[in-house]
């Protein structure tokens, strides 16, 4: 079928066999451990797969490196990000006197649960993000929250209200 | 495109989080529910929203994100200024535990919750219910043709529909023995492994064995026990059952090893008492979130000694 994804699938294997070396290089640049530049390499190109906006965009390109390295930009800081949020996970499960009680398995599904929550916040600025995270986890109140962030408890309300806004249209968007 | 339901649902989400929300705001919130189905379809989500936050284990969830925040925004700066990102992991970034032993959270979710050890919940739901969760307690809430639905699978709950908004199919609270059915009340459910205990405070409660035999109703000040044999009267409350959502355990003549296994729920690591103790009875009021100082005092009041083998496996044995 000569449809237009084929097209795009072509011209994104072209991309792969001209550029995937490079890209690695990039990558390896910031990263400095080689077998997760290789990794984030070919994930760079599997979300390039796997969104069709992103191949669309591909068709246009006039500099084909510069638009891997966006893309390749916004693997590497998920990939960061789930660096951070793991290791931060076993940073405060270190400090839990009873952690040695959660087994693997629970830690595992309980990481994965705070995955999905810091996923779902993503995009919102820091105050919004930890206005929503002090009320809805630690259960502060918007007083408390208020002096935390030296802002006006309306603020908060703002601040809530953005942040469920965000949430919903991200579950939404999803199903 | 901005969605208008999707906006004014979050903005009910935020007002009846909010620190003044009073049962005004949740009567407007049931009228804005029942005006358009959608706005019932987007609160849905809502209540998802609040299960994936529920199914969180909060405090550890909370410093977790705002620990990786911290860590996060570090790592980035580096990325702008193109030095290799090097993983830099201080032993700082210390945060003030906040130790809050009892969270309110208003809100009417359909969610499950699960209490870690020393934790305790106050909810506000949908209809103006209170529903409080006691330590290591695990419920889900839950709505059906026949109304809302609480189903309890361990712990203790305390239940108060004195604000409850009237017309509403009435609540109902379930275990593995049993449906427990309100009659404008404030009770609690205690869900053990072989039987379930309710404690009347105010009104009444219809018990209906979940075996089918013939219901009982309990009056304030009485408690009963749901089994799988059926359901049966236990005679007046001693003590103050619903203590505990204000930290205390008070009771008034209890066997110290049931005394001690309640306390075991408030306590890491694993509490039991020696079977020659366990007939002693014990009164008085009890500190939960201190669970040494409860047992120091038990220790003073009773021919008893307490014995710890290891910081985790503590037990009460007789003094001598």
């Amino acid at each position: 079928m000569s449809s237009l994804e084929s097209l795009e699938h072509r011209e994104l294997g072209l991309l792969y066999r001209d550029h995937h070396g490079w890209l690695r290089g990039w990558l390896l640049r910031r990263l400095a451990v080689p077998a997760e530049a290789a990794d984030l390499a070919q994930d760079t190109f599997l979300r390039l797969l796997a969104s069709p906006a992103s191949l669309a965009q591909l068709q246009g390109v006039r500099q084909p490196r510069s638009f891997l390295a966006t893309v390749a930009q916004r693997t590497l800081v998920d990939h960061i990000r789930r660096q951070v949020l793991e290791r931060a996970w076993l940073e405060t499960l270190a400090r839990q006197p009873e952690a040695h009680a959660i087994s693997p398995e629970t830690q595992a599904i309980l990481l994965e649960t705070i995955r999905e929550i810091d996923a779902m916040l993503h995009g919102l600025g820091d105050k919004v993000r930890r206005a929503f995270l002090m009320s809805q986890l630690e259960g502060a109140s918007y007083a408390d929250i208020a002096a935390a962030l030296g802002v006006t408890v309306s603020s908060v309300k703002k601040y809530m209200a953005r942040a469920t806004e965000h949430c919903l249209i991200y579950a939404l968007e999803r199903q | 495109m901005a969605n208008p339901t999707i906006a004014a649902a979050a903005q009910w989400y935020a007002r009846l989080c909010a620190d003044d929300v009073d049962a005004a705001d949740v009567a407007a919130h049931g009228r804005w529910l029942a005006a358009d189905p959608e706005h019932a379809r987007i609160w849905l989500q809502v209540e998802r929203l609040r299960g994936t936050l529920g199914a969180a284990p909060a405090r550890l969830a909370a410093d977790t994100l705002i620990r990786a925040d911290q860590h996060f925004a570090r790592r980035r700066a580096m990325l702008r200024n193109g030095v290799g990102a090097v993983m830099l992991f201080g032993a700082g970034g210390v945060l003030a535990w906040r130790t809050l032993p009892v969270e309110r959270l208003a809100a009417g979710y359909l969610a499950d919750y699960r209490m870690g050890t020393g934790e305790r919940r106050e909810l506000l739901l949908a209809d103006g219910t209170l529903l409080w969760l006691d330590s290591a307690s695990a419920v889900d809430v839950a709505m059906d043709a026949r109304g809302r639905h609480v189903t309890v699978h361990s712990g203790e709950i305390l239940i108060d529909t004195e604000h409850a908004a009237p017309g509403l199919p009435p609540l109902r609270v379930t275990t593995l023995h049993g449906t427990v059915r309100p009659l404008g009340t404030r009770f609690t459910v205690n869900r053990q492994a072989a039987c379930t205990r309710v404690a009347v405070l105010r009104h009444a409660v219809e018990l209906l064995p979940a075996s089918g035999a013939s219901p009982l109703v309990l009056s304030a000040g009485e408690q009963g026990v749901l089994e799988a044999s059926g359901v049966r009267r236990e005679g007046a409350i001693l003590g103050e059952p619903d203590a505990w959502t204000r930290g205390l355990l008070i009771v008034d003549g209890m066997r110290l090893g049931d005394f001690i296994a309640r306390l075991d729920r408030y306590r890491a690591g694993r509490l039991s008492c020696d079977d020659a103790v366990a007939s002693l009875r014990v009164s008085g009021a009890f500190p939960i979130d201190d669970t040494d100082r409860a047992l120091a005092a038990v220790e003073r009041a009773l021919p008893v000694r307490v014995s710890r083998f290891t910081r985790y496996y503590t037990r009460v044995i007789p003094r001598g």
